[in-house]
C-alpha cells in the first residue's frame, strides 16, 4: 500500500495505491467546526446535492448514470466527531480494469458534477428536491422516537448539558427543518464550498497519476481555508450526578450512564482509554458490565458502553424490564467502582488489547476504514497502524487503573417503559 | 477438491470429512484476516422432526435453534466467549429460519481459533440451571425485537400471508415460548441437527487451505459421533390463500409503514422451465427493475411525496411459494397501497432495463469476492438454498434474456396479496 499527499493550496488530493480491492473509492471529505445554529441545514445541503444536479434533473437520471458505470455509488455520508461535522461525499466502483471500458474518468467526474453544478436557479435551489429531501429528512428526525436506545441517548445527552455541542444532532429537529429555505440553503451551499476544509482521498489499484490529473480537472474549489478547526469538546463534570427519569411506552425500559473521563494525557486517550473502555463494556460478550448484569443476573440481553474520544466521554446504555431498573443502576455504579478500585486483572488487559488489534486489523481489510486511518493521520496526528498496535501491547494494568480512577459519573438517565415483566 | 470459481480469479476447496462434515475454503492472500463459521441446517422453521428409525415425530416449543445458539457458548469451564477473546478473535453467531451460524473473525492463531470453534460448538454443556439462567436473558431479548417497527411490521406480514408456514413465528419465539423451553428440548434439538453430517466449515480470508484442511480433519479424528442419520421434518401444508388480506396494526412509529406481501406458488413458474437458482436470480432482477432507484414508479412515489425512502423489495422462495415484500414507510398509506396495486398489475419492464441489471449484476458479483464476509455468506446462502456453491451463477448472469424476464413479470401478480398497515399509536385514539 502507497500512501502519498499532493496540496493544491484550496484542497489536498491523498492517493492510496493498493492492489487488495476489486473496487476503486473516492471520498470528497468536507470538514469544518460545528454550528448548532446551522448544522440542520448542512445535512439538508448534501442531502440536496446527492439527489439531482443540472446535468441529471432527477434522482433517476442520476441512477441510471450510476448503473451505466458498472454500477458505481455515489452517496454522502455527514458525521459528527467531537466539535467537528465531517462530510464525505463518496463513489465506489468496479475497478475498469475488470470491464471492457474505461470510465475512470466519468466516475471521478461523476460526485464533482454533482458538487459543481447543483440544480439552482436565481440563486436558489429547486423547491421540488427541497421539498423531497425535507420529507425525508423530517421522517428521519421523526423515527429517531421509534428507537428507544437512540432516543434515550440522546436525551441524556441534552439534559446532561443543553449547550454542549455533544448533543448536538446532525439533523437538527423539524422546526430546523422547516426554516430551511431554497434560498438560504444556497447561502449556506456558497459557505460550505468557501469556508470547508477538503480533502479528497482515493485508493484502488488504478494510474494515480491520472487519477490525480482528473481530480484537478474537475475540482473548483478556489478558496484557501486557514481558520482554526478544533477536535475536541470539554464537557464540564459534575460533583453529584444528574438523576433523570422521563417516561415512554417502549417494551423494556432504557438506562443510559455519561461518564466524563477526567483528564488524560493524548497518549492515554488513545490507548489506555479505550482498553479501559473495552473491559468495561465496548468489547464482545466478556466485558465487565456484561458479566455483571446479563451472566450473573440474567437482566439484559445487551449492556454496552462507548468511549466519544473527542468528546471526553463515555455512554454506557442497556434495555431491562421496567422492575429491574434500580438494580442494573446499582451493578452499573458497582461495575465502575470495580475498575476505579483496580480490580482489572491481566487476563482482562490482554483480551481487551487482543481485541482492539483484532478491529486495526479488521479495518485494513476496508478501503472506507483505511481511508479513515490516514484522514485521522492527517487531521489529529492518529500514529501508524504498526505504533498504535505496538502502543497497545505495552499496556499494563497499572495503566488501565490509572484512567479508571479519573472517570466520574455525570449523568443517569432512565428512559421508563413496559409492562412490570413477572417470572 | 480445487474448484475455479467462473468470472473472476478465484478458486475455492471443497471436502467432505468421514464424519459427513463439508468444509469449503476461499483463501485470499490479500487480506489480513480469516472468517470461519460453523453452521448447522437447523433454525426456527424446524419444530417436528424425527431420526431415521423413529416412530413418531418430535415436538419443540417456537423458537429453540435461537436459546440452543445461546447456550452453545457455555462450557464447564466458562464461557466460550472468553477463550476466544484470550485468543485474539472476535466471536459471535445467529439464527434464522434456516440455520445457526457460530462465527470466529481473527488474524492470528489460526490453529487455536479453528479448533475451539470445532470444540465449542461440537462440545454439548446444558445443564438445568443454565437453562433457566438464560430465560431472563433471550426474553430481554424478545422484548427488544417487539420495539422493532421493522420487526413487527415484517412478523405480522409473515402472520397473515401463511396458515400453516412457521415463518408466522419470531425466530426468537415469544415471551411464552421462551419460559417453556426444558433442558430436555435444548438436548434433542442438539443430539439431532449438530452431528457434523448435517454441518458445514467455510473459511474466507487469510489462511492456508493445507493447513485448515489438517486441523480439521486432526481435530474431527479425535472425537466420536454416531454414524450419520436422515432426519425427515415434518412436511407443512400451507395453503394458497393468504390467511388474511388486510391488517391495521399500532405501534411506536411516527410514520405509517406499509408491508404488502405476494404470494405466488411455484408451480406458476413451470411452463418457464428455470432452474430455482435462475428463478432466483430473475426474480431479483425484475424486483430491482420494476422497485429499485432506476424505476419510474420510485420516481413518481417520491416526487410527489408519497413516500419518503424508497420501496423496499425483497423476495424468499419457500417449498411452494415465491414471497414478495414491498414494504415502504409512507404519510399516505391508501394512496400507496393504490399506486403499488396498480404497479403490479401493469408492470413496466423495459429491455433496456434488463441490459442494465445484468451490468449491475456482474459486478457485484466480482466486487463481492473483496469482501471475505460476503463470499462466507454467499456460499452460507448456496448451501442452505440447495444451490450448486457459486455454480453456474455467473452464466446466468451473463444469460440474462429479456423475453424471459417479461414472462417472470407476468407470474408476479396480486392474486393473493397481504397487506399490513402499522400506523402510529396516536391514530388509533383519532
Amino acid at each position: 500500500m502507497i500512501y502519498k499527499q499532493h496540496k493544491n493550496g484550496s484542497y489536498n488530493i491523498h492517493t492510496i495505491k493498493t492492489d487488495r480491492f476489486k473496487s476503486v473509492r473516492m471520498e470528497i471529505i468536507f470538514r469544518n467546526n460545528i454550528d448548532p445554529e446551522t448544522i440542520a441545514k448542512r445535512t439538508a445541503l448534501f442531502e440536496v446535492l446527492l439527489e439531482n444536479s443540472e446535468h441529471y434533473p432527477r434522482k433517476i437520471d442520476l441512477s441510471l448514470k450510476q448503473e451505466s458505470l458498472y454500477n458505481a455509488y455515489c452517496y454522502a455520508i455527514s458525521s459528527k466527531v467531537g466539535n467537528m461535522a465531517l462530510t464525505s461525499v463518496c463513489i465506489d466502483f468496479l475497478n475498469p480494469k475488470y470491464t471492457e471500458e474505461d470510465y475512470l474518468e466519468e466516475a471521478i467526474a461523476l460526485p464533482f458534477d454533482l458538487i459543481n453544478y447543483p440544480k439552482v436557479i436565481n440563486n436558489e435551489f429547486d423547491e421540488e428536491t427541497l421539498t423531497t429531501i425535507k420529507t425525508r429528512l423530517a421522517a428521519d428526525i421523526k423515527s429517531i422516537r421509534e428507537d428507544p436506545k437512540k432516543l434515550s441517548i440522546n436525551n441524556a445527552l441534552k439534559k446532561m448539558d443543553k449547550n454542549s455541542i455533544s448533543g448536538v444532532d446532525l439533523l437538527g429537529n423539524i422546526q430546523d427543518l422547516e426554516n430551511i429555505t431554497a434560498a438560504n440553503l444556497y447561502e449556506t451551499y456558497e459557505y460550505v464550498m468557501n469556508h470547508d476544509y477538503v480533502d479528497i482521498f482515493i485508493i484502488g489499484d488504478i494510474d494515480m497519476d491520472k487519477a490525480i490529473d482528473y481530480i484537478n480537472k474537475y475540482a473548483q474549489f478556489k478558496t484557501i481555508k486557514n481558520h482554526e478547526l478544533t477536535l475536541e469538546v470539554h464537557n464540564k463534570s459534575r460533583k453529584k450526578s444528574l438523576v433523570i427519569n422521563e417516561l415512554a411506552n417502549f417494551s423494556q425500559s432504557q438506562v443510559v450512564f455519561i461518564l466524563n473521563t477526567g483528564h488524560l494525557s493524548e497518549d492515554e486517550k488513545r490507548y489506555s482509554f479505550i482498553i479501559y473502555n473495552m473491559i468495561l463494556g465496548g468489547g464482545s460478550l466478556e466485558t465487565k458490565l456484561y458479566q455483571n448484569l446479563r451472566d450473573k443476573n440474567s437482566l439484559c440481553y445487551s449492556v454496552q458502553s462507548l468511549y466519544q474520544k473527542s468528546d471526553n466521554l463515555v455512554l454506557i446504555h442497556t434495555s431491562v424490564d421496567k422492575k429491574n431498573v434500580k438494580k442494573a443502576i446499582k451493578l452499573i455504579k458497582e461495575t465502575l467502582e470495580e475498575m476505579a478500585s483496580g480490580h482489572i486483572t491481566s487476563d482482562e488487559v490482554f483480551r481487551a488489547t487482543s481485541s482492539v488489534i483484532t478491529s486495526i486489523n479488521m479495518s485494513l481489510d476496508m478501503p472506507s476504514r483505511i481511508i479513515d486511518q490516514y484522514l485521522f493521520s492527517y487531521i489529529s496526528n492518529l500514529e501508524d497502524v504498526e505504533t498504535r498496535i505496538q502502543k497497545f501491547s505495552l499496556l499494563t494494568v497499572d495503566d488501565i487503573v490509572k484512567v479508571a480512577k479519573n472517570v466520574s459519573i455525570n449523568t443517569i438517565y432512565t428512559l421508563e417503559s413496559g409492562e412490570n415483566h413477572e417470572d | 477438491m480445487k474448484i475455479r470459481i467462473p468470472g473472476v480469479d478465484e478458486e475455492y476447496i471443497h471436502e467432505t470429512m468421514s464424519n459427513g462434515l463439508e468444509v469449503y475454503l476461499v483463501p485470499n492472500k490479500k487480506v489480513k484476516n480469516f472468517y470461519m463459521t460453523l453452521t448447522t441446517k437447523f433454525g426456527s422453521l424446524t419444530t417436528e422432526f424425527k431420526k431415521s428409525g423413529e416412530k413418531s415425530y418430535t415436538k419443540l416449543p417456537n423458537g429453540v435453534a435461537h436459546f440452543l445458539e445461546h447456550l452453545a457458548f457455555k462450557m464447564e469451564d466458562g464461557d466460550a466467549m472468553e477463550v476466544l477473546a484470550n485468543l485474539g478473535s472476535q466471536a459471535n453467531a445467529f439464527t434464522s429460519f434456516k440455520e445457526t451460524c457460530y462465527e470466529v473473525y481473527g488474524f492470528n492463531k489460526f490453529k487455536e481459533n479453528l479448533n475451539y470453534l470445532l470444540d465449542f460448538v461440537e462440545t454439548p454443556y446444558f445443564k438445568r440451571e443454565l437453562v433457566e439462567a438464560e430465560k431472563g436473558i433471550i426474553t430481554e431479548e424478545v422484548k427488544m425485537y417487539e420495539d422493532s417497527p421493522a420487526t413487527k411490521l415484517n412478523f405480522e406480514l409473515n402472520k397473515c400471508l401463511f396458515h400453516n408456514d412457521n415463518r408466522r413465528f419470531l425466530v426468537s419465539g415469544t415471551v411464552k415460548d421462551v419460559k417453556k423451553t426444558t433442558l430436555k428440548d435444548i438436548e434433542n434439538a442438539y443430539y439431532t441437527f449438530y452431528h457434523p453430517a448435517n454441518m458445514f466449515v467455510i473459511i474466507t480470508g487469510n489462511f492456508n487451505p493445507d493447513e485448515a484442511l489438517a486441523i480439521i480433519h486432526e481435530n474431527q479424528a479425535k472425537k466420536d459421533f454416531s454414524l450419520p442419520f436422515n432426519i425427515a421434518k415434518r412436511k407443512i401444508a400451507e395453503p394458497i390463500s393468504v390467511k388474511q388480506e388486510y391488517l391495521q396494526i399500532y405501534g411506536n412509529v411516527e410514520v405509517p409503514k406499509v408491508a404488502i406481501g405476494l404470494k405466488i406458488p411455484l408451480k406458476n413458474f413451470k411452463t418457464l422451465k428455470l432452474s430455482a437458482r435462475e428463478l432466483d436470480v430473475y426474480v431479483s432482477i425484475v424486483l430491482t427493475a420494476l422497485y429499485g432507484r432506476t424505476s419510474e414508479l420510485r420516481d413518481k412515489l417520491i416526487s410527489g411525496n408519497i413516500i419518503t425512502d424508497g420501496v423496499y423489495a425483497s423476495k424468499y422462495i419457500t417449498d411452494d411459494y415465491l414471497i414478495v415484500n414491498l414494504v415502504a414507510e409512507t404519510p399516505y398509506p391508501e394512496r400507496f397501497i393504490a399506486m403499488m396495486k396498480e404497479a403490479i398489475h401493469k408492470p413496466v419492464l423495459k429491455e433496456e432495463d434488463v441490459i442494465r441489471k445484468k451490468r449491475v449484476a456482474i459486478s457485484n458479483y466480482i466486487l463481492a469476492f473483496d469482501d471475505i464476509d460476503t463470499v462466507n455468506s454467499t456460499i452460507q446462502s448456496d448451501i442452505i438454498n440447495g444451490y450448486e456453491v457459486f455454480g453456474d451463477l455467473y452464466r446466468i448472469y451473463n444469460d440474462l434474456n429479456y423475453e424471459v424476464a417479461l414472462k417472470v413479470v407476468k407470474k408476479i401478480t396480486d392474486k393473493n396479496m397481504a397487506i399490513v398497515v402499522l400506523n402510529p399509536e396516536g391514530a388509533k385514539e383519532k
